[in-house]
């Protein structure tokens, strides 16, 4: 049975926690089976890379789109929300640029970086970004 | 700093609304409502627009700026 726009707007935050746990979790075993299954890798980065895209979706797009009326969508993306992205985004942002900066630090003692730098740090920033939505939709509640 | 001092609830009381009935009226979620009437979150000009008319109120009725402290 769909969710109705207000118990997705309700349970939006909850949802975003548990989906960033477990973001964290797969991306974990992914990273690790890629590199040390090689010929795995491909279904692992495929996978790790659908269910990151699908974290970032799910805090920035409007969740229940396809079965929710332009009224309802409203609801679900009403300017709460987009006060809540908007924060995230920038916080989002600022993770990413101080990854970069200590990738880039990192990489100037060491000839290469562990070929498993830019996925980790990828799902770090997406985690990151989700738990500090979450934490705001959940804390508005 | 000049903070916004919300009289919504108490004009949603006086309407007879609830928090979810308002939301309907004016196409937000109930949290959205819950987070003005407790000074959380500050409206935009057009849903502060949309309450005030919901409720037969004017924005001024609804919302003030509190007194700055010189402080």
């Amino acid at each position: 049975m769909p969710l109705s726009a207000e118990r997705i707007s309700s349970q939006r935050g909850r949802l975003t926690l548990l989906n960033a746990l477990a973001s964290t979790a797969f991306s974990f075993v992914a990273i690790n089976n890629a590199y040390e299954i090689p010929g795995r890798a491909p279904a692992y980065a495929l996978l790790w890379a659908i269910w990151m895209s699908v974290t970032i979706i799910w805090v920035f797009g409007v969740p229940g789109w396809m079965h929710l009326s332009k009224r309802d969508r409203q609801v679900v993306n009403d300017e709460l929300v987009r006060a809540h992205q908007a924060k995230a985004a920038k916080f989002g942002l600022a993770c990413a640029f101080f990854a970069m900066v200590f990738a880039s630090l990192f990489g100037f003692f060491h000839a290469t970086l562990p070929e498993w730098t830019l996925p980790a740090a990828t799902t770090g920033v997406v985690v990151l970004t989700a738990l500090f939505f979450a934490r705001l939709e959940m804390r508005d509640d | 700093m000049t903070e916004l001092v919300s009289h919504l609830k108490v004009w949603r009381a006086e309407a007879g609304l609830t928090q979810q009935q308002l939301a309907e009226r004016v196409g937000v979620s109930r949290k959205t409502i819950n987070t003005v009437e407790n000074e959380v979150f500050v409206p935009s000009t057009t849903l502060s627009l949309k309450l005030a008319a919901a409720l037969g109120a004017t924005v001024e009725q609804l919302f003030e700026l509190s007194r700055p402290t010189d402080h």
